[in-house]
């Protein structure tokens, strides 16, 4: 079973000073997470090209999830005018 | 034929205005001799068309029927072809209309107006040629002109004309299929190929899990409401049909390397699935990508 955990270290490791907020969303069966990224690695990439920053990340793990939602992904300079 | 016309031909007088319908639908019929002081009253109706001398029934004389309660003879002339004028509460009239089946115009009148539709007078014409059921429309719309003054709002160019003419909603348009569902081994294209035709041959086309009117999942959900919301015109395709779309659940995953359904195509590019099409909604971006306005 994947946890929150797993999810926010399968981030971390692609993409170096991510900050990354996981929450279960599968009342937790670990089959569906909401995840909010904020990474200096998304600076000039456009959203769908974020999101596939993610979901790199989560290749290896992405079997066994059934509902993955990026609710955010964000630069830092982002994340600070918010 | 005759015969069948006969009862409602026996009623009284009140009734005997509606007759010369009955009659005109039986015309090649002589008259009925007990009926003959009526019909002759109002001369044969088979003299639809043109209307200078006024035989079509005015509108003014013609019943007002209660949509809600209409009896079973006003629901058997709500079943046919002819031209109908709209009243509402305080039996103002507001819309002259014509139809070929005027109870079905009726209830899409008021499913658009619900507040505003409230009875009818309806002059059947069951054998009524287009042409003589339009001059029959435009005698009634005279005369209601005539009568108040001024065209019917409904009729009236304006704001308020849109919700008259505006048809009930069609039928969902249903989902593509990428093969006839006779299976993978009769094709001589790839499921690839297929996609790759269908995304290109169509402006907005949304992979989802069930189909328009029920998705299987609420990111499918969340992205026909969104497709929806933006008033864009979008293709479906499910991925649960195995059926017509056999292996396209995962297909879709590898062709746009993206690992999750729902997934959304704008002008042949992958553009995203729910997270980003709510972003790109909420942004203004999404019509922008449909319909360009520079």
């Amino acid at each position: 079973m994947v946890s929150e955990e797993d999810v926010r270290e399968a981030i971390a490791a692609h993409l170096s000073d991510a900050e990354v907020n996981v929450t279960d969303i599968s009342n937790g069966c670990g089959t569906g997470f909401e995840v909010q990224v904020v990474a200096q690695a998304f600076e000039g990439k456009r959203l769908l090209e974020r999101h596939k920053l993610v979901n790199a990340a989560l290749k290896d793990i992405m079997p066994n999830i059934h509902a993955l939602s990026i609710t955010r992904a964000w630069t830092p300079q982002q994340a600070a005018a918010a | 034929m005759h015969l069948s016309c006969a009862p409602t031909l026996g009623l009284q007088a009140a009734v005997a205005r509606r007759a010369t319908v009955w009659t005109h639908r039986c015309t090649p019929q002589p008259p009925h001799p007990r009926l003959g002081r009526h019909v002759h009253a109002r001369r044969p109706t088979h003299a639809v068309h043109a209307d200078p001398q006024g035989t079509l029934q005015p509108l003014e004389s013609t019943p007002l029927i209660q949509l809600d309660s209409p009896s079973p003879e006003e629901s058997h002339q709500l079943d046919l072809p002819g031209v109908y004028a709209v009243y509402d509460g305080s039996d103002t009239l507001q819309f002259v209309g014509i139809s070929r089946k005027v109870g079905i115009s009726l209830n899409s009148h008021a499913e658009s107006l619900p507040d505003v539709v409230r009875a009818a007078r309806v002059l059947p014409l069951p054998d009524a040629s287009r042409e003589e059921l339009t001059e029959a429309w435009k005698a009634w719309l005279q005369q209601s002109v005539d009568a108040t003054g001024k065209i019917p709002p409904g009729n009236a160019p304006g704001p308020a004309q849109a919700a008259w003419h505006s048809r009930r909603a069609r039928r969902p348009r249903p989902e593509l299929r990428l093969t006839p569902g006779k299976g993978l081994q009769d094709l001589t294209v790839s499921l690839e190929e297929l996609v790759q035709n269908v995304v290109q041959s169509h402006k907005v086309v949304a992979f989802v899990k069930g189909t328009r009117t029920s998705p299987q999942c609420g990111f499918s959900y969340k992205v026909l409401t969104l497709l929806n919301e933006a008033k864009v015109d979008y293709e479906v395709v499910d991925v649960l049909d195995e059926h017509h779309n056999p292996g396209l659940r995962e297909t879709i995953k590898a062709f746009s390397q993206w690992p999750t359904i729902p997934q959304v195509y704008i002008n042949g590019e992958f553009v995203g699935g729910a997270d980003i099409l709510e972003q790109l909604s909420g942004s203004g971006e999404l019509v922008e990508l449909v319909n360009p306005t520079s």
